[in-house]
């Protein structure tokens, strides 16, 4: 009893702390790990027992291959292209660019993309002197709906697809044709919601727009080259990784490997970018949840929510879309994946449900409730912060007028396509 | 060696009311990377540098481009650079300025110089401007020395 007790105050206080964010979440995660440790809830063998190195190693991966990829310019260059076919035209403008935001968040980390995104947004928006916040908040709501498409675009995906042994491929099946079409309605709410800014002329100054050069966005041509062939290799690897056997972290671990081998770039300097503090959140946060489980509070949560929903499972779905989707909105989606991970497997074990179903619920509520509030997912509070530093403050009020409302109706949407596609 | 034999005597300093262009002319006239910014009693009360006036004048979202290069006219520089250069000195000026006494040792100066990466550091005699200091002085003495 005591120890379930300690195991409970631990988890809900680093829940807590992880998404008030006052001190950093990852020595929070890990001080929650250590306290498992320190207070013999866990031994120390155990704790690196729970530690799940296929998302590690899969997260680890690409991000030494975007970090060398982020060198060539190629994803400025993609912006500026498909940015051009406006031609003149703000609302194309913003279908635009939200759409090459969603495309690329599903194969990069949604903060790069954000980072990459949002300062050739400022760029055009200075040019046309326009507002650039409807633009970058549209791009913002796509790169979280954009990494919910596929295995590698959003972390709660790489750990439901490590956890449930889904493949890249289930997820384009799966998540990415209904990523897509959310993706495509998400412009035409950002204008019913910017109705004046939408309404503006932009056809004079597009001209400077057009004398954009995107060609000298390109920093490293050779590099370019080299990089585009290992990702396309590594990505073409990735649909088949399940046939072949081999593991995603596998597969992304290659792909880095052998762009360092044929980029020639020093590991030590590439290194410097792979963000340490993610991977290590991700391993406090591991062993966090095994000592949970450890003391059995998964266990009866899980027994919880069968008696809950009665074993019906539609409703288990549908539950765990909206809960995933409303928690996201407030607490880290990372967290909260990891800890619904092995109650979904009791749930499993105790009804001998086909999972797939409740595993996709869950990616897309953790995913798209990142757009519920700005504190929901890192890539809103870094674009929001790029807003900040040109002086154009967005608060946690404006950013919740317009993202609960997208957040809600992507969770509907959700709603019915889980339906309709799993459980009619 | 104290820094009072290795300075350049060269009290050219500016208020903090002074307009931007008003600083830019100085410098460029000078040819000095920064200029102190002094009160009426001559004490010292910050620093302001070419950089920190050219990063005033880049628009906003350069500093966010990974590479600004795609953008083809100077347009958006020149205009950002007009307007601030009835702005004043204050608006620019580091106010946490590395001064040091002008009885501070070679060494001790060279430290602060290298260490803070500066390449203006004002020399004072209880807080009021008695000269500059910089890398390439400091160089100069040591190489000129017997």
């Amino acid at each position: 009893m005591n120890q379930i007790l300690i195991a409970l105050i631990i988890f809900i206080t680093t829940l807590v702390f992880v998404s008030l964010e006052k001190i950093n979440r990852t020595v929070i995660a890990l001080c929650g790990a250590l306290l498992f440790i320190l207070l013999k809830i866990l031994n120390q063998h155990e704790a690196f027992l729970a530690v799940d190195f296929n998302t590690i190693g899969l997260l680890t991966g690409m991000m030494v291959m975007v970090s060398i990829i982020k060198r060539t310019g190629l994803f400025q260059y993609l912006a500026i292209k498909i940015s051009k076919l406006a031609h003149g035209n703000i609302f194309y403008l913003l279908f635009f660019l939200s759409i090459i935001t969603g495309i690329l968040s599903s194969i990069l980390d949604n903060v790069t993309t954000i980072i990459l995104i949002v300062p050739i947004t400022l760029a055009i928006c200075e040019n046309l002197e326009i507002s650039p916040v409807p633009l970058v908040l549209s791009e913002i709501f796509a790169s979280n709906i954009g990494g919910a498409a596929t295995l590698i675009g959003d972390p709660p995906n790489i750990i439901i697809g490590s956890a449930a042994h889904l493949s890249f491929m289930d997820f384009i099946i799966n998540i990415a044709p209904f990523a897509l079409i959310l993706l495509i309605l998400l412009p035409f709410f950002v204008r019913l919601f910017y109705k004046k800014e939408m309404a503006q002329n932009i056809k004079e100054a597009w001209e400077r727009v057009e004398k954009f050069d995107e060609k000298k966005a390109i920093e490293d041509p050779v590099l370019l080259k080299k990089s585009l062939m290992v990702f396309l290799l590594t990505i073409f690897v990735f649909i088949f990784h399940h046939n072949l056997g081999l593991e995603a972290a596998t597969v992304a671990l290659a792909g880095a490997t052998l762009l360092l081998l044929v980029s020639n770039i020093d590991p030590a300097e590439t290194f410097l970018e792979v963000e340490w503090s993610t991977l290590f959140f991700f391993i406090g946060l591991f062993v966090v949840i095994a000592g949970v489980e450890k003391v059995g509070i998964i266990q009866w949560l899980s027994d919880k929510i069968i008696t809950l929903t009665k074993g019906n499972f539609t409703f288990t779905t549908l539950a765990v879309l909206w809960v995933s989707g409303i928690s996201c909105s407030f607490i880290n989606n990372i967290s909260y994946t990891i800890s619904m991970v092995p109650v979904i497997h009791n749930i499993g074990a105790a009804t001998a449900f086909n999972l797939n179903p409740v595993w996709w619920a869950l990616s897309l509520g953790a995913c798209l409730g990142g757009n519920g509030t700005f504190i929901a997912a890192a890539a809103n509070l870094v674009g929001v912060n790029i807003l900040k530093r040109q002086g154009r403050i967005i608060t946690f009020k404006d950013f919740f007028r317009i993202g609960l409302p997208i957040m809600l109706i992507s969770i509907i949407l959700s709603s019915v396509y889980l339906y309709f596609r799993y459980l009619l | 060696m104290k820094i009072k034999e290795v300075m350049i005597p060269d009290l050219t300093s500016v208020s903090a009311n002074t307009p931007i262009k008003e600083v830019v002319k100085i410098m460029s006239q000078q040819r000095m990377v920064g200029l102190p910014v002094v009160n009426s009693d001559q004490n010292v009360i910050g620093i302001i540098t070419e950089s920190d006036i050219t990063k005033a004048s880049l628009p906003g979202y350069y500093k966010e481009l990974q590479n600004p290069s795609f953008i083809p006219d100077f347009d958006q520089f020149s205009q950002q650079a007009k307007k601030i250069a009835h702005l004043s000195a204050r608006d620019f000026m580091t106010t946490t300025v590395y001064s040091v006494e002008e009885d501070t040792s070679r060494t001790e100066a060279a430290n602060l110089l290298f260490r803070k990466h500066l390449r203006i550091v004002p020399v004072v005699r209880a807080g009021k401007l008695v000269g500059i200091l910089t890398p390439s002085c400091l160089c100069k003495n040591v190489m000129e020395e017997d």
